[in-house]
């Protein structure tokens, strides 16, 4: 049961095998033959393209941690009241810095996710844009895009006209 | 072997910076944790084969939704003074008494349809192309409605944002 | 084993990349000193060798080590302490997805030059590369000043104005190359110059240079930092290797997004018109080329700094410099070319040497495209004065964002009608 090879990984076997190969997902090795999906046993083949990058994640949290922590013993410590209170140009501050700040801010801020979820379409409509042009269904997904963005620009219009993108 | 580890470890990091989030009384410390467990999402989704979901989640809730969040709790500037005015009475209670409801619920959902085991999925099910090939011809309709609905948030915004300038 | 060669090969890319940092600093400090008239590093010495200012950078990381590390009071500790670490966690991990060279075959195994081939390819750099944001937003915010605060509000909504721009602007790649992988896209480049994407998407290039400008918070949009105005902005209230981190994460954006520029459109790791197959039969032929062209530059190049020897212009150790460096280099290359005439004849590459060599060939090739880019940053920051906050935001809302959608379908239009 447990003897599957997918066949993503199994760049070892190359040439070794039938041309089916190349075209089964799931290829019973010891009797040569392939599978369907129900019957195939899925090996972890994936998550090994992810193993490098979880490593890559660990080298940047454990060397930024290590510098922070580095600089933190071997560094001088003289704390003075000057040195410890807020940078203002030599001048003492005054107020809290802890004001309320435009509502511009929110209102990039929330642009900004929408168009980004518009981005997210964009992105496997490209991918897939020769794709369906070969099958003939390019016109369509073209048709598709131009609606999505048309209703999309006429938001950006909206926006435009009402001068949120304004910054006085 | 490894997919368990992965899943487990993830699910438990979500859990716990779950817990974390919720348990802050710092609103912005609550948004960092929040983030983090938005990553742990985002790995369940790929042990589960979903890698486009799983971008997306770190793309869009983590990269973009909470941005606006922590933007504007720093716009506000609520102080835990001010916050405590706002909080409603018995609010502990009504959240336990919610949180029972819940669990309650999943329980007899989970008695009514005891737990199955799926075939799995063949390799590359929830990449982009796969999952676009679904968007742009089973569900259509539903894509073209996103735009509308995209474009209702950004009036609605606009409108909500300019009323008082 | 497969984990521990794919330990030691991120590793490696990762400290290939990082040691790039000093480098593009002195870069950036030489840069100006030439542009602008101003003097440049060239103080720092060991025994009299300055390497024309680089040891300038040593100096600097064994300075900022042991420098106080200010932790201000009234300042949130934990996030104060974060900050810095998301900025340069974000910088190093972005580049997960860059090839750096064609995989290579050693034997049975096909081993890529790159950290991870991720079927989101792109998609995964804009992913993790908006978080970003939050390491100066939450360094503002935490450090409870005025200056911190401000930088990080404007440098948080000039990122996020302009991650709509850049993400927009590669589609039209996506759409001409069919897939979103960094390998499937060079690949589609090729050799030929004329088939890049610079040629090919030229308003995409110029979106995407600009809105890569604004991420990185540079000059000509770098008013999150603006000296004139905030101070520093939002790492006014950092020292020692806090404030160094931010500073390794600003260089590491600009390598990793020179390299992302260098993979979209300008051909990858492919030498211009030289297709990798002409390559991999004349492989022994470009070896030799190399050799003695490495020579002769050693020859050439310390011949030319002895002769700038000249006694008693310093009056100590430095006096001597030119002639430490170069008169060794002068022995390289004579030993180079006495090497060359006794092996070079009936001489050949073992399958695997061949591969290896090609490969190294492509990721010098593609880290001289990456360093041209990353000098091209330096250049432009010299060189142009600074926005005004309004004219930054019309930029990416009114002009940027209206040219990606118009490029996207300009390009959709296209490749509907070819």
């Amino acid at each position: 049961m447990n003897h599957t090879v997918n066949c993503a990984i199994s760049v070892p076997f190359e040439g070794t095998f039938p041309r089916i190969f190349d075209t089964c997902q799931n290829f019973d090795v010891l009797n040569n033959r392939c599978l369907n999906a129900s019957e195939a046993v899925i090996t972890s083949t994936v998550m090994d393209s992810y193993i490098p990058l979880l490593m890559l994640f660990a080298i940047g949290i454990g060397l930024s941690g290590g510098f922070v922590l580095l600089s933190h013993f071997i560094g001088t410590k003289k704390p003075t009241p000057e040195k410890m209170g807020p940078y203002e140009c030599g001048l003492d501050p005054i107020g809290t810095p802890r004001q309320r700040f435009s509502v511009k801010f929110y209102l990039v801020a929330m642009l900004f996710i929408l168009f980004d979820i518009e981005v997210v379409f964009l992105y496997p409509w490209a991918q897939l844009f020769r794709e369906f042009k070969l099958v003939g269904l390019g016109p369509l997904l073209f048709t598709e895009m131009v609606v999505f963005l048309g209703v999309l620009g006429l938001g950006l219009v909206y926006v435009w006209k009402r001068g949120a993108l304004e910054w006085e | 072997m490894m997919e368990p580890i992965f899943f487990y470890g993830f699910g438990g990091l979500a859990v716990v910076t779950a817990l974390l989030m919720v348990t802050r009384v710092n609103p912005i410390a609550s948004a960092v944790w929040l983030v983090v467990c938005f990553f742990a999402f985002a790995a369940l989704f790929i042990t589960l084969e979903a890698h486009f979901i799983g971008v997306i989640q770190v793309l869009l809730y983590a990269g973009a939704i909470m941005v606006l969040f922590i933007f504007v709790i720093m716009l506000l500037n609520i102080g835990a003074e001010e916050l405590k005015a706002r909080t409603m009475q018995f609010s502990g209670l009504l959240g336990g008494l919610v949180t029972i409801y819940l669990i309650v619920l999943i329980t007899l959902g989970l008695l009514k349809n005891p737990v199955r085991f799926f075939e799995p999925l063949t390799e590359g099910y929830g990449y982009v192309a796969p999952v676009g090939r679904l968007l742009f011809t089973k569900y259509l309709v539903p894509f073209e409605l996103t735009s509308v609905l995209l474009l209702v948030a950004i009036v609605g915004s606009v409108v909500m944002g300019k009323r008082k300038l | 084993m497969d984990y521990a060669i794919a330990a030691l090969k991120t590793a490696s890319i990762f400290l290939v990349v990082i040691s790039i940092v000093p480098v593009l600093i002195w870069l950036e400090r030489k840069g100006a000193a030439y542009i602008q008239d101003r003097r440049g590093p060239n103080r720092a010495a060991i025994l009299g060798v300055r390497l024309g200012g680089l040891i300038n950078s040593l100096n600097d990381v064994v300075k900022l080590l042991f420098k106080e590390d200010i932790i201000p009071a009234n300042v949130n500790k934990p996030l104060f302490i974060l900050a810095p670490m998301i900025a340069f966690f974000v910088a190093t991990i972005t580049l997960a997805v860059i090839p750096f060279a064609d995989p290579i075959q050693l034997g049975s195994t096909k081993l890529l030059l790159q950290v991870a081939d991720l079927d989101a390819g792109l998609l995964y750099v804009f992913a993790v590369s908006s978080l970003g944001v939050y390491g100066v937003m939450l360094a503002g915010w935490a450090a409870n000043n005025k200056y911190s605060l401000l930088g990080g509000l404007r440098s948080a909504a000039q990122m996020v104005s302009y991650e709509v721009s850049l993400g927009l602007a590669v589609v039209g790649i996506f759409l001409m190359a069919g897939s979103l992988k960094l390998t499937d896209i060079v690949a589609y480049q090729g050799s030929n110059l004329f088939h890049w994407n610079i040629l090919l998407q030229p308003v995409a290039f110029f979106i995407f240079l600009t809105a890569l400008f604004a991420e990185t918070n540079r000059l000509p949009f770098d008013l999150p930092e603006g000296e004139s105005e905030l101070v520093a902005g939002f790492h006014v209230e950092y020292s020692s290797m806090k404030f160094a981190l931010f500073f390794m994460a600003e260089y590491a954006h600009i390598i990793v997004g020179s390299c992302i520029i260098t993979t979209l459109f300008f051909g990858g790791w492919h030498i211009p018109f030289v297709p990798v197959d002409l390559i991999r039969m004349n492989a022994e032929l470009v070896a030799q080329g190399l050799w003695i062209g490495f020579a002769i530059f050693s020859i050439l190049g310390g011949g030319l700094l002895v002769r700038r020897f000249k006694k008693g212009k310093y009056g100590d150790l430095r006096d001597y410099e030119p002639l430490v460096i170069g008169a060794p280099g002068i022995l390289i290359g004579f030993a180079l070319l006495g090497l060359f005439a006794i092996f070079a004849q009936d001489w050949e590459f073992l399958p695997w040497g061949k591969n290896i060599f090609i490969a190294t060939l492509q990721a010098g090739v593609f880290l001289a495209k990456v360093l041209f880019f990353c000098f091209f940053f330096i250049w432009v920051r010299w060189t142009l004065p600074r926005f005004r906050y309004d004219q930054l935001m019309r930029l990416g809302w009114k002009v940027m964002l209206p040219l990606a959608l118009i490029n996207i379908l300009v390009t959709g239009w296209v490749v509907l009608q070819s």
